[in-house]
């Protein structure tokens, strides 16, 4: 399935901000299941300063700087990927104890606490009823998925980018991101690899409803590390194993390594408007698939 | 015949313990026989002598290191520890060979990460520290242009004696502090000790700063002859302030806190008042991790946005370089003596305490095992972080501790107990044995490392303070070789050449010089003010009821502007340095709602009435409100004063805290003791500052404000023509309050005459207290100051502004003091208010136009 994605962020100042400094992490990579067509990222105004490169983790992240003073701020990335279906591959099915062995030095920082995901004895105890000794991976994470789809509450506004992940526990609500670090700590207190995974999920609208433009949103779920190295997308949002719809950004520790846009602002204070627009759409296809976000 | 420790009475280091001045048998060392003899002969009468005198000094110089935020002062013993030069000789190749070891292990981290993917490094100890820069990673070289610079610039490890031999309780890295305390240990010692220092032999240190100084500058990016280096501090509450501006002021270089730094287009630029310029190296005091919001960590106060992008292309060089503190990673200590062997093929001359790394399975279950024997340490140091003494736990504390280390087993080691030797330390009464921790310090050159061949020592009753830095009395190190022997003592080099010699004034700075310079004036024009009236009430003491109180009413109206009503909320007059554009507007406010109050003394009587206007903190601008705005202002920027400059300071402090503590009648006496030393400090800076843009800034400040309060004081006693009779009494203590009395009595001797007063004090330019004097100085002040751009309105015109009323009253003196029958002098009232607001435009334009400093702030999307 072939997707053209737009995700624009712009930021609207009362008084004009005189300098900001940023980062982004918007650009699209491949992988073994996603081919990147093309990608483009603009900035408006155009930066006085700009630098793309490669972060440690492979993802494509752009500093830039706009060095006077400015009204608004207005990012754009437009991507068109080419998404082949996935299907958990066999050694998914392999007892999980067997993935925990690894020592390559790339797993090792995805397998134990980072800032934003603390392994919390909660999370150990949460992790373990589906992770009995001896069973396959794949039937241990998905179940874990599946509780934590049906154990916690999807609320926008309960949470916010900072809300430690205690606080998530404590109350089971949160959204996409809180839900992918409650799956990455449980992983992990297991002994597993598991990496954050920023991205895309297109949203389907009920039947006889037009889509609306930018009405999707930038989406987060995890995914774990098998006993060969390859990986396996977990969506606990979806409830979802090894999905085909979703497109990967990037991927780190947690939240932290992947903030989609981030900086510093120097203003003389004044009102900012933040307004994300996400628009995920199918080139060459229309049919209507029977999954959801 | 040598000493024997019999003979030092009291000392005794204990049979099991290694005594640094005695051997196993009692004879003192051959090193220390001299300097034994030369102070323990007398029974400690010298000794005590020479403390004291440090001390003095000590305090005298301002010292200050906060312990782990305790806010103590330094402490320093007199007497100096030993080491012979054979004993150094060997220190030395050790720890060169490990700085060696840890420079290739930080290259690797940030470079190839061989030895981290070949399982060499504690992997999870290493991925998880804060020092492990994502953002760094790949840079595998620090600094510009083809060479490859050291991360290590500045290297310090803490050693001790113990029953090992020498050994490294732990490797500085990161922000290597200490070095500046060695050399004002030395100053300060060998001044006690001059001649003895010579007659042993003392290897000097200050030869090691030139070298630093020197390594700085080598620093710079390639292509750059002239290079601007700065000393990059958190900022006044920083424990090691004291140091970052002692280095400055010691190697010449611009101190700057971050908010002074800017990125532009991947360069850093110092904001300075003569706008952006380039900086090339940056000595960093900085914690790494919190030096970018935008690429590290985005809630730090004291990081430059942009600084990681300008590093990473090799505009700047950072010192030591971004990430260098991993090598201090607690872990590294379990696995160095290999890797001394695997990564430079040699055999380790030092070793360090025994050490188990809990990541290590191996390494866990033995220090599970012996728990209750071992020193548990985080991974990483941190003020945050605390160690644990095994042998002190309860039996429930150490089940609390394995749960810990059994819940993230690869941020914790376990640690043998070493036992500290002990060096002889005075305690005020006696020479007695103390644990003795030595901290060397060491500096990257192209011929290798340079070490400073002295360094500083802590000392304690408690080998764990020592050992874990926290807490301790310091020593003077000396390096005794007999071929530095000399009849006559060579003083230290105290103060190098500057060698910025672009060295520039931040807008911050120079915005704290110009209300160093309006509180400076704000307490010497109160205490005179207030003691004037106090006198003449005291003299004249009928003045208290004469019709009606009419002088005390004017009187305190007068002195009430001057130090400002008191505010409704108890302290708010507290809050902060004045610095920030906010407080700066409100005080604005609070002047003009001085100028309009009629009240009194606030219903209180007249000695209580004086007190409040010297020690309530509650007003604006009381002297105890102005006086702590001068110090903390002086405190952030003082490397821009003498040492001279600073004992006074240090005295006006103490005189700040005399007033608070003063019973209210003592107050007045205080204060008066106070003018004293505000009249050193005022003393010093005229005659002993250079005049560049910081004491410019300093002397507008000054100057604006002696000539508003002098326009509001005649406003408020002359303008309105005071009841008949009293008016030589008001007349007389205006010109007392304004220091002028002496000249008025000896050009006039008849009644003081309004008009002759007015003259004296607005217009007579050879007069320091008239407000003409004060426009004079302006004038030349600010043409001195660097040409503000964009600017529609020149600070040079506003002074015009301001001295051409001034020009034409003083030739119509008469009609300006002119009244009719109302009683209130209009031409007088029309040319102070006019002054005020000139004077008033002129500061808010100053501050506008070079200080204003815009905040920013981190954001981040979902």
């Amino acid at each position: 399935m072939k997707y053209r994605i737009v995700h624009r962020t712009t930021y609207e100042y009362g008084l004009p901000a005189t300098m900001c400094f940023n980062l982004a992490h918007l650009g699209v990579r491949s992988t073994p299941v996603q081919r990147v067509e093309s990608t483009d990222l603009s900035i408006l105004p155009t930066p006085d300063d700009r630098l793309d490169r490669v972060d440690p983790f492979g993802n494509e992240t752009t500093y830039f700087a706009i060095e006077r003073p400015h009204s608004a701020l207005e990012v754009t990335a437009v991507h068109t990927v080419d998404r082949c279906a996935s299907s958990p591959p066999p050694s998914a099915s392999s007892r999980w104890e067997e993935a925990t062995l690894t020592t390559a030095l790339a797993d090792r920082e995805l397998m134990l606490a980072s800032p934003h995901v603390p392994l919390l004895a909660e999370l150990k105890a949460y992790a373990e009823t589906s992770f009995s000794p001896g069973r396959p991976l794949l039937e241990a994470a998905a179940e874990l998925v599946s509780r934590i789809f049906h154990d916690f509450v999807y609320q926008p506004g309960f949470t916010t980018v900072s809300t430690p992940l205690g606080e998530v526990l404590e109350h089971r609500r949160g959204v996409c991101q809180d839900f992918a670090h409650v799956a990455l700590g449980c992983l992990r207190s297991v002994g597993l690899a598991a990496r954050y995974v920023s991205g895309y999920l297109e949203t389907i609208p009920p039947p006889g409803v037009d889509k609306v433009f930018g009405a999707d949103a930038s989406h987060a779920w995890c995914a774990v590390r098998l006993a060969d190295g390859r990986w396996l997308d977990l969506d606990p949002t979806n409830d979802q194993v090894a999905p085909s719809t979703h497109v990967t950004l990037g991927w780190g520790r947690d939240y932290g390594d992947v903030v989609p846009l981030k900086g510093v602002v120097f203003s003389a204070g004044g009102s900012t408007d933040l307004a994300v627009q996400v628009d995920v759409a199918r080139i060459g296809d229309d049919r209507v698939p029977d999954v959801g976000g | 015949m040598s000493l024997s420790r019999l003979e030092i009475r009291g000392y005794d280091a204990g049979p099991d313990e290694r005594d640094e001045m005695f051997d196993a048998t009692g004879d003192i060392r051959e090193a220390w026989d001299t300097l034994g003899r030369a102070l323990f002969a007398d029974d400690g009468l010298s000794l005590a002598r020479h403390a004291a005198r440090i001390r003095r000094r000590l305090v005298g110089h301002g010292t200050t290191f906060q312990i782990h935020g305790t806010g103590e002062s330094w402490d320093l013993d007199p007497i100096p520890l030993l080491i012979d030069s054979s004993d150094w000789a060997m220190l030395r190749a050790g720890l060169d060979q490990r700085v060696r070891a840890l420079e290739a292990i930080v290259a690797d981290i940030f470079g190839p990460q061989r030895l981290l993917a070949a399982g060499l490094l504690p992997t999870d100890a290493i991925v998880t520290d804060r020092n492990y820069l994502r953002p760094c990673l790949g840079t595998g070289r620090q600094g510009p242009g083809t060479a490859t610079l050291p991360h290590l610039t500045l290297y310090a490890a803490d050693l001790a004696r113990s029953q090992n031999g020498i050994t490294v309780l732990s490797d500085r890295t990161e922000a290597p502090i200490g070095a500046g305390y060695a050399l004002e240990n030395r100053d300060l010692v060998s001044g006690a000790f001059a001649d003895l220092a010579a007659r042993l032999g003392t290897v000097p240190i200050a030869r090691w700063f030139i070298g630093l100084r020197d390594a700085l500058a080598q620093r710079a990016p390639s292509g750059v002859d002239d290079p601007r280096i700065v000393i990059l501090t958190p900022g006044t509450s920083d424990p090691a302030y004291f140091e970052q501006s002692y280095l400055a002021r010691t190697l010449g270089f611009t101190l700057v806190e971050p908010a002074d730094l800017t990125v532009r287009a991947g360069r850093v630029f110092l904001k300075s008042v003569t706008g952006l310029e380039p900086v090339h190296v940056i000595l960093r005091w900085v914690p790494s991790y919190l030096t970018d919001p935008v690429e590290l960590r985005g809630d730090s106060t004291v990081g430059v946005p942009g600084l990681v992008e300008a590093w990473r292309r090799g505009s700047v060089s950072i010192v030591n370089a971004l990430g260098s503190g991993i090598a201090e990673n607690q872990a590294l200590l379990a696995c160095l003596g290999g890797l001394i062997a695997e990564v430079l093929g040699e055999e380790p001359i030092l070793s360090s305490p025994q050490t188990w790394w809990c990541g290590d399975p191996v390494g866990r279950s033995h220090v599970l095992a012996n728990l209750g024997q071992l020193i548990i340490k985080p991974v990483e140091r941190g003020p945050d972080r605390h160690s644990w003494f095994g042998p002190n736990l309860s039996v429930g504390a150490l089940q609390t501790l394995r749960n810990q280390i059994e819940a993230a087993p690869h941020r914790y080691i376990g640690q043998e107990q070493v036992t500290l030797s002990t060096a002889p330390c005075f305690d005020g009464e006696a020479v007695r044995p103390r644990h003795a921790v030595l901290r060397v310090f060491g500096l990257a050159q192209p011929s290798g490392y340079v070490w400073l061949e002295g360094g500083l020592t802590r000392s304690s009753e408690r080998p764990e303070e020592v050992a874990l830095a926290t807490g301790g009395i310091s020593k003077d190190t000396w390096i005794i070789d007999p071929s530095h022997r000399r009849p006559v003592a060579v003083s230290p080099l105290r103060v190098l050449p500057q060698v910025d010699l672009r060295a520039s004034v931040s807008s911050r700075a120079a915005e704290t010089m110009y209300w160093i310079g309006r509180n400076l004036e704000r307490s010497e024009a109160l205490i005179r003010s207030v003691r004037a009236a106090e006198r003449e009430v005291d003299q004249w003491h009928e003045l208290r009821d004469e019709a009606d109180g009419s002088w005390m009413l004017t009187m305190s109206d007068a002195l009430d502007a001057l130090a400002g009503p008191p505010n409704p909320a108890p302290g708010a007059a507290e809050t902060g340095i004045e610095s920030e554009p906010v407080e700066t507007s409100q005080r604005c406010d609070a002047v003009t709602a001085a100028g309009k109050s009629r009240r009194g003394f606030s219903g209180t009587g007249l000695e209580s009435g004086f007190a409040s206007l010297l020690v309530d903190t509650r007003r604006p601008r009381s002297l105890t409100t102005s006086l702590g705005f001068l110090l903390s202002g002086a405190r952030s920027v003082r490397e821009l004063f003498s040492t001279d400059t600073w004992r006074v300071l240090s005295e006006l402090a103490e005189r700040r805290s005399e007033l608070e503590r003063a019973e209210p009648g003592e107050i007045l006496d205080t204060a008066a003791a106070t003018l004293t030393s505000l009249s050193a400090v005022s003393g010093l800076l005229g005659e002993s500052m250079v005049r560049d843009p910081g004491w410019r800034f300093l002397d507008v400040g000054r100057r604006i404000e002696r000539a508003l309060l002098l326009a509001w004081t005649l406003e408020r006693t002359v303008v309105r023509v005071p009841v008949p009779g009293l008016a030589p009494a008001v007349y007389e203590t205006v010109l007392a309050g304004w220091d002028s009395l002496v000249a008025y009595r000896r050009r006039h001797r008849s009644d003081i005459e309004p008009a002759t007063l007015v003259t004296l004090l607005a217009f007579d330019r050879s007069n320091p207290r008239s407000i003409s004097f004060q426009v004079d100085a302006l004038a030349a002040d600010v043409a001195a100051l660097p040409v503000l751009t964009g600017g529609s309105e020149s600070v040079v015109g506003l002074v015009a502004n301001i001295m051409a009323p001034l020009e034409s009253g003083r030739t119509h003196v008469d009609a300006l003091v002119h009244h009719g029958d109302d009683g209130y002098r209009e031409g007088l009232g029309a040319l102070l208010s006019q002054l005020v607001d000139g004077l008033t435009l002129l500061g808010e334009r100053i501050e506008l136009g070079y200080f204003v400093q815009v905040q920013g702030a981190s954001y981040g999307t979902g």
